[in-house]
């Protein structure tokens, strides 16, 4: 393809994602990565600093039930408004392979947060979940030995898997956009 | 022996204290007075501490020894010695245990046990009882009163054991006792919840 002054086709049949959608697509994704780097650094804070340990754990929380929340929104925002047409330009297979990823990502951005809501849930150290240091959000059970091992690796797991499937998101993202594709740009720009 | 035991329900009966974890064999204590044993198997002891006013924190000893010796002619001098293994200091949360057993806490590598003295039982109204005694801790030793509070008391006439149990409360700063770790998130009021049940033979006349 060459390099013209409008290097990226515009999207010009159809709606392009709304702005909701857009920001709640940005959103998701930033609070994602934060959560993900607030997670070693709230486990490896001693004990003799509990303050910073509790805060970061409960910073943690939050972001994670933000993600719930906000994922939750997009698919009701999904389910309204649908979404764009997709690239016809694009190989069946990328496009089969994308819808995919999608739906996995949509997918782990409901279960990750709710299996670490159960970590915290079934943890022996029964700390409460904070949100915003304000809302006791209750825990619908209580503490168990014999599960939360399990739930904690499967909390972990699907995290790992969701962002890694995110980073391959926007690796490939990028890698459409660097090719004249207008996918990263609906996205940006509607 | 059994005049003695007698005499003692009689004083249980007047409402004087008698504070005891147990009472697993009874013996001749000095100047008239009775000498019991005590362990875990009859009792709890346990702390709580608050965390920014959140939440709080629970644990428990499991291992601990005592005598109480109760004199009835002199109900006020009652006395009781409990030596409790710091080891056996056990929270919900493992590495919370591991916490409190580190030289930041009870530090029992170096002080495997602490105790407390009774020094004087006052009997208060509303079935109350005013203990004063020296609490020592990490060889630490620092007057520490408590409250015991008569639950219940009943007559088992099959077994012919007569129940009593209390209710002892108290609380103290861990940092009186050099335990400073953690200031803002740990309070350095420490809340003692502590349960007991005394069981005393009777006479097959009572």
């Amino acid at each position: 393809m060459s390099v013209s002054s409008c290097r990226h086709r515009r999207r010009t049949e159809g709606p392009g994602w709304t702005a909701t959608q857009r920001r709640l697509h940005w959103w998701i994704a930033a609070l994602i990565g934060i959560g993900f780097c607030v997670a070693p650094l709230m486990v490896a804070v001693p004990l003799r600093a509990l303050l910073a340990k509790f805060l970061l754990y409960q910073l943690h929380k939050t972001i994670g039930l933000t993600v719930l929340a906000l994922a939750a929104a997009r698919l009701v925002v999904r389910a309204r408004h649908g979404r764009p047409a997709p690239d016809a330009t694009m190989p069946a297979w990328q496009r089969r392979a994308a819808a995919s990823v999608h739906a996995a990502l949509y997918a782990l951005a409901l279960i990750t947060p709710s299996f670490g809501y159960l970590t915290a849930a079934t943890a022996p150290a029964q700390v409460p979940t904070l949100f915003l240091l304000i809302v006791p959000v209750p825990h619908v059970i209580g503490p168990s030995p014999a599960w939360y091992p399990l739930i904690r690796q499967l909390h972990r797991g699907c995290a790992i898997l969701l962002v890694t499937l995110g980073l391959g998101h926007a690796a490939a993202a990028l890698r459409h956009h660097r090719r004249g594709r207008p996918t990263l740009l609906a996205m940006w720009r509607g | 022996m059994n005049q003695a035991l007698a005499s003692l329900a009689r004083m249980l009966g007047r409402g004087t204290l008698a504070l005891a974890l147990t009472i697993a064999a009874a013996g001749p204590a000095g100047a008239g007075g009775l000498a019991f044993s005590i362990d875990q198997r009859y009792g709890t002891i346990g702390f709580a501490v608050e965390h920014l006013g959140l939440f709080s924190s629970q644990g428990r000893f499991g291992r601990f020894t005592g005598t109480l010796d109760i004199d009835p002619a002199h109900p006020k001098r009652t006395s009781f010695r409990i030596v409790v293994d710091t080891t056996s200091i056990g929270m919900p949360w493992a590495e919370a245990t591991a916490m409190l057993r580190s030289p930041d806490f009870f530090d029992v590598a170096r002080y495997p046990v602490m105790s407390y003295r009774s020094a004087s039982v006052t009997p208060l109204p509303g079935q109350h009882y005013a203990i004063a005694g020296v609490l020592d801790i990490r060889g630490v030793a620092r007057p520490q009163a408590l409250d015991a509070l008569l639950l219940d008391r009943r007559i088992d006439p099959r077994r012919h054991v007569e129940t009593a149990e209390f209710a002892v409360t108290g609380r103290l700063k861990r940092s009186d006792f050099g335990m400073v770790t953690n200031p803002l998130f740990i309070s350095d009021t420490v809340t003692l919840n502590i349960h007991v049940r005394i069981e005393l033979p009777t006479s097959p006349q009572d």
